[in-house]
């Protein structure tokens, strides 16, 4: 037996109390440190045979990275949700329950009560296929990264860019792409944190997710409108299930409530904007269905909408094969979903809030 | 009655364990931990089969902190274990047949140590062709996995003329049935401590069903003598058949006895998934034949077993299944065959409903499709084929007489979600061709939520099953009752406590037939060295031994206490009664104590306390049919389901269940049963199987093995208890260990063709089956 560390197979456990210390310690050991914040995603991956690093650098002493702060602006509300947030908390928070009850679900899709007690946002982002990135990918999100060239401020990113490079986007289907994805994914010993910002690529020890941001527009700028959102994980039981798919939509849609019956809580199907239609799982990253996003933008809704938005769907989603799910099967199960789901909520029948 | 805590006055109390169960404060045996105690890992091979050609250990032993490495080389006398026929290696000589297989094991100071220690075990294996499946196995080029090749037991039954029968039938339905490799899924994976006594003997803390049995086993193995073997098994975490075999008990009684020191083995989940015993996937095809009234004619059934590679309860798992493969119904046609095959695919063996839950799957689901035929309500077809009180068991054997059939088919129509409750046409039955985009399968509940994409459904099943081992295997039953010199009323079994609820079974029983109270009781179990033999913790059977014990014993021993009792206290013997605390004066019962407490009584007579013991055989048919049941429970459940048509995705609402099987003894646990079986069938339904490939398996733990969280079992669950035996029935309550598992997958199978017309002959039932059995698999937005 290696005799170096006195613990025997025990990593080393850094406790810093501020970023740049866990920066910092990250930088010394490079490869041979990995960070850690509720480390169930760490725990999964030993237990699966995957090997402990030398040195565990918890997250859990920064105090700043746990906060939820607002601002607003003239252009809305603005939510950083820090990096350390308990998906719990997240789950439960006002703000986020009222604002973007998509990430509401999200949060509460993941893992089981004791889990969510532990596992934090960050580390659901980061690790790459988590169903809050899905979520927030349709929520036009954004990511705050500590990095080398930042030290003292914060870079910020689109979610987007965490999950997929350009030219990837447009086709979900590269499943050489996503296999290889897959493969980064197992390899990156939960050194989630670190992760590339800009490729799905290797971890990268130069950044440190320090939160989310997430905004929504004024009162002013949304009136006549309505958020539509759709968030559904399919599992192979009801919770505490790695997904299979998860599908996650947002879209606005302009309200008219003049016409038609007059009938309370009941607006007429008008044209529908600022689509986002995503799909992710747990063995591949979340991808914006892009063709898909602009077969609705500026349409309204119809039958024949939503039937080609299923073609679609169907033509352009190719998710690899799984243990327990066909590729078919998913591809399928996703367009169902989303169609059935957006169209029941365009509909004019349920006026404001989340489909789960 | 329904078991609801506002009807069950006194007896609605938690079991005595409970507490410390749910507070987390109970030790198990696993939780041990002895000074100089070592930890012990087993090497299981790296093929499913292959020859063994070499074992190194020499490196490994060089380890600093290893104590001691074992191999075949190592085993006093027999290598082998087996219940029924022991051929299953302890360490593997020259030949490995599964993924399980040891290879040889190690002590060590510590875990980390002993699993590097295992690593550095050289072992060159020569591969030979895996045997993947049994139909496979059965051909003549297959390689042969055993010396008398690869079937293990063969079962039937034959009644009249089947075959010639199908010519009258005015329906025929044919279907091969399929079931998956269920896991166990204990929260205590095996393990436990074996400590070395100076005098030369070992004790096992370990968990198993059969205390004695292990004692035998282990006795075979070691070459020691029985006595010198004291086993303590209780309590466990779980094992619901699992733990019946020998698991690590032989590596960890080596090792300890090798090294002198108690040495501990805790299987990891994944040391588990990958040794120990599963549910027998089964192939099951029935071709069943009616006349236009829905009278069964013939019933001809084949059933093929995956045993894996060693016997272990595989022989009776498929004489149970060809038993139960006509379920509660009169046939007079039958024609049954059964074939149990060795494969490299792990071990198959017992687990709860020991076959009668595949069977029943199958045979359960010919009833339907045979009244979707002939259009026939499926309850209603039930009741036209169902048993008779005085019928002869389904072998043809004498079983003690029993109404149980038609009691839980009357009850389980008072299900609220049932057609007869909600005034709502009947299931329309499996096959009838029914649309999902009519919403037949509704019920009159219509579209509860409103979304148009959600499909209800109802549909029920019944099981009928045997408890006790059957006829020709050693069934033994007894029990002590004695005063103990603390004044405590020893009540000894040697049973074991696996999560059932026996002590609550045990305290409820003895109070109310003695008297006594329950801090007046001392409870032992699970111990060779303190219990009598009271037979196997298997087979629905504890809770029947320990009522017929203790009627056995009771008039002796109450009569000698209060014959003591009267002596000391100069009271006639007429007068006295035992009751809390001690012996009472009935002249006096409104007095504020005993006239003798039990600890006075047992002080002052010192010597010779009254001490009564039983010992009988559990109640057995007295016709030569092997393995043929003599007590029998029933069971019917309804299932309601909601089927989401997007995705597949089923929703068990509810799982009502009707259950005739004598008094209830504890309500809770009796519920509890009942519920748990429930929601462990509804995994095996929905959700459970261990995938294979090439003999490898495709999980190793509960991230990917999946079993029913609280969000999967539905929120309603109603169990009625059918208590009415019929007069004069002297073996009062029955077991319900298993009959809660056993008709829970057909009634979910019926009502989610009921709610989307989707017909299942295998489980777990696909949600990709579902969606795709409408061409293009859009149903769920056909309404768009």
């Amino acid at each position: 037996m290696t005799t170096e560390n006195p613990l025997g197979n025990s990593p080393y456990v850094w406790r810093p109390h501020t970023v740049e210390e866990a920066w910092a310690i990250k930088q010394r050991f490079g490869e041979d440190a990995c960070y850690v914040a509720g480390g169930t995603l760490l725990q999964l991956q030993w237990e699966g045979g995957a090997g402990k690093p030398r040195h565990l650098i918890s997250l859990e002493g920064i105090q700043t990275l746990t906060q939820i702060r607002k601002s607003a602006d003239e252009e809305g509300l603005v939510l950083d949700i820090g990096a350390l947030c308990k998906l719990g908390t997240c789950k439960a928070h006002p703000l986020v329950v009222r604002n973007w009850p998509l990430l509401a679900a999200a949060c509460g899709a993941v893992g089981s009560p004791a889990v969510r007690n532990r596992a934090t946002l960050g580390g659901n982002v980061a690790n790459g296929h988590g169903d809050t990135l899905t979520a927030l990918l349709a929520l036009d999100g954004e990511l705050l990264w500590f990095d080398e060239n930042s030290r003292t401020s914060i870079t910020t990113a689109p979610v987007h860019s965490m999950v997929v490079s350009a030219d990837m986007d447009e086709d979900i289907g590269q499943s050489a792409d996503m296999d290889e994805d897959i493969g980064q994914s197992a390899d990156m010993n939960g050194d989630s944190f670190g992760r590339s910002a800009d490729t799905a690529g290797p971890p990268s020890p130069s950044r440190l997710l320090m939160g989310v941001r997430l905004r929504r527009e004024s009162n002013a700028a949304m009136s006549g409108l309505r958020h539509i959102s759709i968030f559904r994980k399919l599992g192979r039981r009801a919770a505490f299930v790695p997904s299979l798919v998860t599908v996650a939509a947002s879209c606005v849609q302009r309200m008219d409530e003049n016409a038609g019956s007059g009938q309370k809580n009941t607006v007429h199907a008008t044209q529908i904007d600022h689509v986002r239609l995503v799909v992710g799982a747990i063995d591949f990253a979340p991808r914006r269905l892009t063709a898909a996003e602009r077969l609705l933008e500026g349409a309204v809704p119809s039958p024949d909408l939503w039937h080609r938005l299923h073609a679609n769907i169907m033509a352009d989603l190719n998710p690899p094969d799984h243990a327990f799910a066909s590729a078919d099967y998913r591809r399928l199960t996703a367009a169902n979903v989303l169609v059935a789901q957006l169209a029941e909520a365009c509909s004019g029948f349920v006026k404001e809030g989340i489909q789960c | 009655m329904l078991i609801r805590p506002e009807t069950m006055g006194d007896t609605w109390r938690p079991r005595p364990d409970g507490p410390a169960k749910v507070t987390g404060s109970l030790p198990y045996l696993t939780d041990l931990v002895f000074p100089n105690m070592l930890i012990g890992k087993v090497l299981r091979s790296a093929y499913p089969h292959a020859e063994l050609e070499s074992i190194d250990t020499d490196e490994a032993k060089r380890l600093p902190g290893v104590h001691a490495i074992l191999t075949h080389e190592d085993v006093p006398r027999m290598n082998r274990f087996g219940i029924v026929m022991p051929d299953q290696p302890v360490f593997c000589e020259d030949r490995v047949r599964f993924v399980g297989d040891a290879i040889c094991a190690v002590a060590a100071d510590t875990a980390e140590i002993a699993t590097q220690a295992l690593r550095l075990v050289k072992v060159v294996y020569r591969p030979l062709p895996v045997v993947t499946n049994p139909e496979a196995a059965l051909t003549e080029d297959a390689p042969r996995l055993h010396p008398n090749g690869n079937v293990l037991h063969r079962a039937g039954y034959r009644r009249g003329k089947a075959q010639d029968a199908m010519a009258d039938c005015s329906v025929i339905v044919e279907e091969t049935y399929e079931t998956p490799r269920q896991m166990h899924a204990y929260l205590e994976t095996e393990g436990g401590v074996v400590v070395p006594e100076e005098d030369g003997s070992i004790t096992v803390y370990m968990g198993t069903q059969h205390g004695y049995r292990d004692r035998q086993q282990l006795a075979r193995i070691l070459a020691m003598p029985e006595h010198a073997i004291r086993i303590v098994s209780s309590p466990m975490g779980g094992s619901f058949g699992g733990k019946d075999e020998l698991n690590v008990q032989p590596y960890a009684a080596l090792l300890a006895l090798a090294t002198g020191r108690p040495v501990k083995i805790h299987q990891t989940r994944a040391e588990s998934v990958r040794s120990a015993l599963k549910r027998h996937p089964m192939q099951i095809h029935m071709r069943t034949g009616a006349d236009a009234n829905g009278h069964i004619l013939a019933h001809q059934v084949s059933i093929v077993a995956d045993t894996g590679a060693y016997a272990t309860l595989g022989p009776a798992v498929l004489d149970f299944a060809v038993e139960h493969a006509t379920g509660p119904y009169r046939i007079p046609n039958l024609e049954i065959e059964g074939v149990s095959v060795f494969t490299n695919n792990g071990v198959s063996g017992e687990f709860r409903g020991f076959g009668g839950n595949q069977v029943t799957f199958a045979v359960e689901g010919q009833v339907e499709r045979l009244a979707a035929k002939l259009g026939i309500d499926p309850w209603e077809m039930r009741r036209r084929n169902l048993r008779h009180a005085e019928d002869l068991g389904p072998l043809g054997q004498r079983i003690a007489p029993t109404d149980g059939a038609a009691q839980v088919l009357e009850a389980i129509r008072r299900s609220p979600v049932w057609p007869a409750q909600t005034g709502a046409a009947g299931p329309v039955g499996v096959g009838s061709g029914a649309d999902v985009g009519s919403g037949s399968g509704a019920t009159g509940e219509g579209l509860p939520l409103g979304l148009p994409w959600k499909r209800r459904g109802v549909g029920m099943a019944l099981a009928m099953h045997g408890s006790g081992l059957g006829f020709g295997r050693p069934d033994p039953a007894g029990g002590r009752l004695s005063l103990m010199p603390n004044g405590k009323v020893e009540v000894a079994f040697g049973f074991e406590e696996v999560g059932q609820g026996l002590l609550a079974v045990i305290e409820q029983l003895a109070t109310s037939e003695l008297g006594c109270a329950p801090e007046d009781l001392c409870i032992r179990i699970g111990d060779t060295a303190v219990v009598p033999v009271s037979g196997s913790t298997t087979a629905s059977r504890a809770t029947n031994v320990v009522y017929q014990a203790i009627r056995r014993m009771k008039p002796s021993w109450q009569a000698e206490m209060v014959a003591a009792a009267a002596r000391l206290t100069g009271l006639p013997a007429e007068r006295l009664r035992l009751g809390p605390g001690g012996v009472w004066d009935s002249e006096r019962m409104g007095a504020d104590r005993p006239v003798l407490s039990y600890r006075s009584l047992a002080q002052q007579r010192s010597q010779h306390l009254p001490t009564a013991e039983a010992h009988f055989s559990f109640p057995t048919t007295p016709d030569a049919v092997t393995g043929g049941h003599y007590l029998y429970t029933f069971g019917a459940v309804v299932a309601q389901v909601e089927v989401d048509l997007l995705t597949g995705s089923i929703e068990v609402r509810r799982l009502d269940q009707a259950i005739a099987a004598g008094p209830v003894i504890h309500p809770m646990g009796y519920a509890g049963q009942i519920e748990g079986g429930g929601s462990m069938a509804l995994g095996f339904t929905l959700m459970e199987d261990v995938p294979m490939t090439e003999g490898f398996y495709e999980v190793g733990n509960f991230d990917s093995y999946l079993i029913p969280t609280i969000a999967d079992v539905p929120r309603t669950v109603d169990v009625d208890a059918i208590e009415q035996l019929l007069p004069g029935d002297p073996f009062g309550p029955r077991g319900v260990g298993e009959i809660g598992t056993v008709a829970v997958a057909p009634a979910i199978a019926a009502a989610v063709h009921n709610a989307c017309g989707y017909v299942a002959h295998r489980l777990p039932i696909s949600p990709k089956e579902i969606v795709q059995s409408w061409g293009d698999g859009t149903a769920g937005i056909g309404h768009l």
